[in-house]
């Protein structure tokens, strides 16, 4: 019965459903090697041209280091302000915690363009549209949530008596913080930082009500592209970026594990 | 007895010294969220409040017309209706096609099982602006699809697979899937092949014991997994704008073009908080079926 | 002046009834060896915890050598604290777990490293400073932790039911050397457990605690010979209780009718006639075989080498027999006996 279950039906259907949940991460690495410029099937010859050109590309370096920059700051001050809350949330017993807790968690629960639209009204006024600044705090609450989560995780699995430890052996609050805490938690604010950065990374709905000229993310320069022309070069711009992806993906593995993380 | 297992919380809540470390720990992250996450939201209910016309002037004021202009024109109602519609078509077909994978890897055995896992879910770590350029490429007059369609003979001119509700639905779909796959794989955590065996055992046949022991156990997964692709989906931009290639009209592309086209930033405003209502009604629904569910 | 003392602690957690702990005083002495015993949730815990400073007390002060620290800071009380599942840092080896303390406190490196080795040889661990938390065995893990608690050379050493989490046999062993290395230092020492035979051994004085409240306090001997109550005559020990009338009291010896035995006698320090309880350890009491006068019928017999356990049954309840094996013979199953005590073998409860 059981050699049933896993017989060629379902092996036959699961590949075929895995070749469609695959497909278009699989046809954008083909056809970057393409030598055609209008994106049509099948290739006709292998090049490394369209990676030529993107190297040759100033808007998408240019999207890619502000990308970087904003993720890497959105990265950090989610670990700033989401560790410290996660720590509250998960050890301390004070009134409204469970308020508070679903206060942090909430901007998981607002549709991003309801977000970007939010962030463009407060944002514009102020003129910080289209700056980093602007960037990093419009993607500060979408990712704060994350850090909490993961931060919150090793911060339950851990022992506590580790701290009353450090601290009976004359270790202060915040010595105790640096040097038992901070190590024992290290994987899940690990992961809290790489999934940050990466969700900053790949934005595009509120990046798209909030970038400017000055400062545009790669994410939208991409669906600007895109909604103009669709020669290779974004599909090789995508195999960077996939790539880049499977690095941070091996990252968490190693330090946290995908699965929990992801849950 | 505290103390015994180093997991307790620190119950010392009504001591001063505790007040002023929750507050030092939570001050940050409470500045940063209002920063950007509240008062932005704020800002937005009062502005759906605003009078604005499409010269993009906003008058400081007090009054409904945004939403009575969206709830009285049939153009808007129809637009609502084709996003929730969007929503559990995608919702329905991601689940058909998640839930295949999701069992087969709760089952498998194999040593390939964590590659597989992480197969699955890694099309999240990429941008869904180059999954949705991918469906492009796929979909398009002269991509694979209608090439090999052409090639096998069963087509004479291309098919109309992207411009259109059909291709937003199919990328959609496939977008969505990881999350999908996700959820149910939490939500099968309880699941033990034994059983399955155990009711076969018994004299079920294979059709029984999905319906039976299967399904309801998966249900919790199922339910989140619906909410969270439901939820995604009513909200989604890049895909229904890319693919539909500006043809096709729910309410987040009509959100951003009333924001950024037409500068009706008052009826934008509107517009974002009966999705959001949307979303409540959603999340209502999905608790109740929890709560059946859990009680059973 | 006691060198810790504690005055009318109060444990009271918002939102319960009955507090922790509830009045809790007690002077200690330097060097002294102080057991807090009782069940779990009888605030044992809560009491060490409030010393080392990890939970506030509602009311009260705590005086350490004159000075008062019932609000101080933790990290500014130099107590050494081990704890129940040791708690030693996964992230460090031996070596840098005992040398935390003296980190902190900015102890020079060559100072620290000659502590370290001190403390490791005194625990004899001294060959395993290299080696991983996760490499050690429980016992040994134990050791560290000791180690590191004393390597900071703390006023008063604190330990937290330290030996719950070892087998029975390493147990009695650890048992002896963390009281051979108390007397060895001399140091202060408050330890919590719930186990009385552990609390018999290495005690100077024995607290007795239950539902928050102090039952008693005294010598082991005191403990076991002359328990204050019924609460600790029935958890130090094996105890036999049996409801009892006082007739009469001269020269601290009391004429009693115990239900089920008749008329008895045994040591009476309250001196009033009236409802009692008398108390009678099972290897005190004297068994025999009777017919028209027996007390009970012999119901359970058990061998355990040394002696030879009884159950009798006398009225509804079950009194136990602890007869010295070879010394009374032996008795089976469903013999009719009799049961008496000598006078100083009873003490008469309140």
């Amino acid at each position: 019965m059981t050699s049933k279950l896993r017989g060629w039906p379902t092996r036959i259907l699961v590949t075929l459903l895995y070749l469609f949940l695959l497909a278009p991460i699989l046809i954008v690495v083909v056809i970057s090697f393409d030598t055609q410029s209008t994106m049509a099937f099948p290739p006709q010859g292998f090049s490394f041209q369209w990676y030529e050109r993107l190297a040759e590309n100033a808007e998408f370096i240019h999207g890619f280091q502000v990308s970087a920059v904003v993720a890497a700051g959105v990265a950090l001050l989610a670990l700033l302000i989401g560790v410290p809350a996660a720590v509250a949330l998960t050890w301390h017993e004070f009134p409204f915690r469970g308020a508070l807790s679903g206060f942090f968690l909430s901007p998981l629960m607002v549709p991003a363009i309801v977000l970007g639209l939010a962030l463009l009204l407060v944002l514009a006024p102020m003129r910080i549209t289209g700056t980093y600044a602007g960037l990093i705090v419009a993607h500060l609450a979408i990712t704060v949530p994350y850090v909490i989560r993961t931060t919150s995780m090793s911060l339950m699995t851990m022992n506590r008596s580790c701290v009353e430890a450090a601290r009976t052996l004359g270790a202060s609050p915040w010595r105790t913080f640096r040097r038992v805490t901070l190590p024992l938690i290290a994987p899940g604010v690990l992961a809290g930082g790489v999934i940050a950065f990466l969700i900053s990374f790949d934005e595009a709905v509120i990046s798209l009500f909030v970038v400017g000229p000055q400062a545009t993310t790669l994410p939208v320069e991409i669906f600007h592209y895109v909604e103009e022309r669709t020669d290779p070069q974004i599909a090789a711009l995508s195999v960077v970026l996939i790539a880049i992806s499977i690095v941070f993906v091996v990252v968490i593995e190693r330090v946290a594990g995908l699965k929990k993380v992801l849950r | 007895m505290t103390g015994a297992t180093g997991s307790h919380r620190l119950a010392t809540g009504t001591t001063r010294s505790n007040r002023l470390t929750v507050l030092g720990l939570t001050v940050p992250g409470l500045i940063g969220m209002a920063v950007s996450f509240l008062l932005p939201l704020l800002w937005l209910l009062r502005m759906s409040f605003n009078r604005g016309d499409s010269s993009g002037l906003i008058e400081e004021t007090f009054t409904f017309d945004s939403y009575l202009q969206f709830l009285g024109d049939s153009y808007y109602w129809d637009m609502a209706w084709e996003t929730t519609l969007l929503g559990l078509g995608v919702t329905a077909m991601t689940l058909v096609v998640s839930y295949p994978i999701a069992l087969f890897l709760v089952r498998t055995e194999s040593r390939f099982k964590g590659v597989l896992i992480a197969l699955a879910v890694a099309p999240l770590l990429t941008s869904s602006v180059v999954r949705t350029y991918g469906w492009l490429v796929l979909l398009g007059n002269q991509g694979v699809v209608n090439q090999a369609l052409l090639a096998t003979g069963l087509i004479d001119g291309p098919l109309a697979l992207i411009n259109n509700k059909l291709g937003v639905y199919v990328s959609l779909v496939e977008i969505m899937m990881p999350y999908m796959i996700l959820a149910l794989l939490a939500g099968f955590g309880r699941f033990n092949p034994e059983l399955e065996h155990a009711a076969q055992s018994l004299g079920a046949n294979r059709w029984r014991t999905f319906w039976r022991i299967v399904w309801p156990l998966s249900m919790p997964g199922v339910l989140t997994g619906a909410l969270l692709v439901f939820v995604l989906t009513i909200s989604s931009f890049v895909t229904p704008r890319l693919v539909g290639g500006g043809k096709v009209f729910y309410l987040a592309t009509e959100i951003y073009d009333q924001a950024t086209e037409t500068l009706n930033w008052p009826f934008a405003a509107a517009m974002a908080f009966i999705l959001l209502g949307l979303f409540a009604i959603v999340i209502v629904l999905y608790q109740r079926a929890l709560r059946r569910i859990e009680a059973q | 002046m006691a060198f810790l003392q504690l005055s009318n602690i109060v444990k009271k957690y918002p939102g319960t009834d009955r507090p922790s702990v509830a009045d809790f005083t007690l002077d200690i002495d330097k060097g002294e060896f102080i057991s807090l015993l009782g069940p779990s949730g009888c605030g044992k815990t809560t009491t060490l915890r409030m010393i080392a400073g990890l939970i506030e007390p509602t009311s009260g002060q705590i005086h350490l050598d004159g000075g008062e620290l019932t609000r101080a800071p933790v990290h500014q009380r130099g107590m050494g604290l081990v704890f129940q599942n040791y708690a030693l840092f996964p992230h460090l080896d031996v070596e840098r777990n005992v040398a935390f303390g003296l980190e902190m406190r900015r102890v020079t490196k060559s100072e620290a490293r000659r502590r370290v080795e001190e403390a490791l040889d005194l625990v004899r661990l001294g060959h395993l400073k290299s080696r991983r938390i996760k490499q050690l065995s429980g016992g040994q893990q134990q050791r560290v932790a000791l180690a590191r608690a004393l390597v900071i050379e703390p006023s008063v050493l604190l330990l937290d039911e330290p030996l719950s989490n070892l087998d029975a046999k390493l147990r009695d062993t650890m048992r002896d050397e963390i009281r051979a290395i108390q007397r060895k230092l001399g140091i202060t020492t408050v330890f919590v457990t719930h186990d009385q035979d552990e609390a018999l051994a290495v005690s100077d004085r024995i607290v007795v605690m239950s539902e928050g409240v102090v039952e008693q306090v005294g010598t082991p001997e005191e403990i076991y010979e002359h328990p204050a109550n019924k609460f600790v005559a029935g958890f130090i020990g094996r105890a036999n209780l049996f409801e009892c009338e006082i007739k009469r009291t001269s020269g601290g010896v009391a004429e009693l009718e115990v239900a089920g035995l008749g008329p008895m006698h045994a040591i009476d320090d309250h001196g009033a006639p009236g409802a009692a309880t008398v108390l009678v350890r099972p290897h005190r009491l004297r068994i025999s075989a009777a017919d028209d006068d027996a007390h009970g019928t012999v119901e359970t017999v058990v061998y355990v080498g040394d002696s030879i356990e009884y159950g009798v049954r006398v009225g509804d309840s079950t009194v136990s027999v602890q007869s010295v094996a070879g010394r009374d013979g032996r008795l089976e199953q469903g013999a009719r006996v009799r049961l008496s005590w000598r006078a100083e073998d009873a003490l008469v409860l309140k």
